[in-house]
């Protein structure tokens, strides 16, 4: 079999480019559009989710101030202030690593992807099974230490329990259903795509002779 | 530090040549088109001169395109009848001119069914890059990178001719 010449067509592939160019105006007005990738939604959403964060911490700090400003605020202001900082923390390390994803090498950068991506589908995961509930049961005790301040223990103890009893398995069925079938919608199926890129990456890396038989990307 | 436009008017047809390997119709090439450009105008503070500047552009475009993903289903239902349509033909171009068109178009047809790795190392190794260079790029050892384009070549060459390219 004689060898095509494939970079004689290549080359001529560059006379192509030339008629799909648009003018550097356009081009600029372009590229500062918003981006559409997986990864950068995930950006947009941490950001939103540490201003949301912080605009709560602020009014959970003036609450407690009202409650009492005394050694008790300074007390909860401190471990707040803490949880800023150390969320602020996280938060920026996380868009670190997602504005640097593109400037590695394409193996780093899938493997990098997935990583972010997984940890980020996790993070929902916890958000939404564990820390939901625990919300909704100190929402719970909230409200029942707010009531009637005559009413006994037990009674308090009762008022809580029962909102859990019938609050909990409904909230939790809820969240399961509709959170599973928004993450798969969302994320799942750029995850499982990434997994299949970098798996079959890494299977030719390991046998970079192989046999020309695989499934195609 | 060099200005964006610099850098995409040196660079445009790379761009071009990703965009048309990892997608089939024109919307989708439209939609990776845009996000590269997005992504080099937000990666460009990020370039630190450790590599030329076209190996840091070859992975900002390589890896956005590997990580593309199509918008939606329903998008694509509606691109899929017409795929070839979408793409500009010059019809009052000579009848060489159409029939080298068409062997490009055929090329990027035949690169489109490979698979995404094998896309991003036939195109390095069809721009004329080095072993070294492509195995920066993509991250692997250059004696893998020489071993690898060898048979992707092969295969590249057999669905050409599959698809009935005959060599002139």
């Amino acid at each position: 079999m004689k060898d095509l010449d494939l970079n004689t067509i290549w080359k001529r592939s560059r006379e192509k480019a030339r008629t799909h160019y648009e003018s550097l105006g356009d081009v600029e007005r372009m590229a500062r559009k918003q981006s559409d990738s997986i990864l950068s939604k995930i950006y947009r959403n941490v950001l939103i989710e540490n201003v949301f964060s912080v605009l709560f911490i602020v009014f959970l700090t003036v609450a407690v101030y009202r409650w009492n400003s005394g050694p008790a605020f300074w007390i909860f202001a401190a471990f707040f202030a803490g949880v800023v900082y150390l969320s602020f923390r996280v938060c920026f390390r996380f868009m670190r690593d997602i504005r640097r994803v593109n400037q590695q090498s394409v193996k780093e950068s899938l493997q990098q992807y997935i990583r972010i991506l997984g940890g980020y589908i996790r993070r929902q995961k916890i958000l939404i099974y564990y820390i939901t509930p625990i919300g909704y049961v100190v929402g719970l005790v909230v409200g029942a230490l707010a009531g009637d301040p005559n009413d006994t223990l037990s009674e308090t103890l009762k008022q809580i329990g029962l909102g859990a009893v019938v609050g909990l398995p409904f909230l939790f069925l809820i969240m399961w259903f509709f959170s599973r079938k928004y993450i798969q919608w969302v994320y799942g199926r750029p995850y499982k795509n990434l997994k299949e890129t970098l798996e079959n990456f890494e299977r030719e890396e390991n046998n970079p002779s192989g046999d020309e038989d695989g499934d195609h990307a | 530090m060099e200005s964006f436009k610099n850098i995409i008017d040196e660079y445009y047809p790379i761009l071009y040549k990703i965009g048309r390997s990892f997608t089939n119709n024109r919307s989708d090439f439209d939609d990776l088109y845009q996000e590269m450009l997005i992504q080099i105008y937000h990666s460009l503070n990020g370039f630190r001169r450790e590599s030329k500047i076209s190996t840091w552009l070859y992975k900002v475009a390589l890896n956005t395109a590997m990580t593309y993903n199509r918008k939606n289903k329903k998008k694509k239902r509606e691109v899929q009848s017409d795929d070839m349509s979408l793409w500009d033909h010059q019809d009052d171009s000579t009848d060489t001119a159409q029939e080298r068109d068409m062997e490009v178009e055929m090329l990027y047809d035949a690169i489109n069914e490979l698979k995404k790795d094998e896309r991003a190392m036939v195109l390095l190794h069809l721009e004329g890059k080095q072993y070294d260079e492509i195995a920066q790029i993509m991250g692997i050892s250059q004696s893998n990178s020489g071993v690898r384009l060898m048979r992707i070549r092969k295969r590249l060459q057999s669905i050409l001719i599959r698809k009935g390219y005959e060599r002139s």
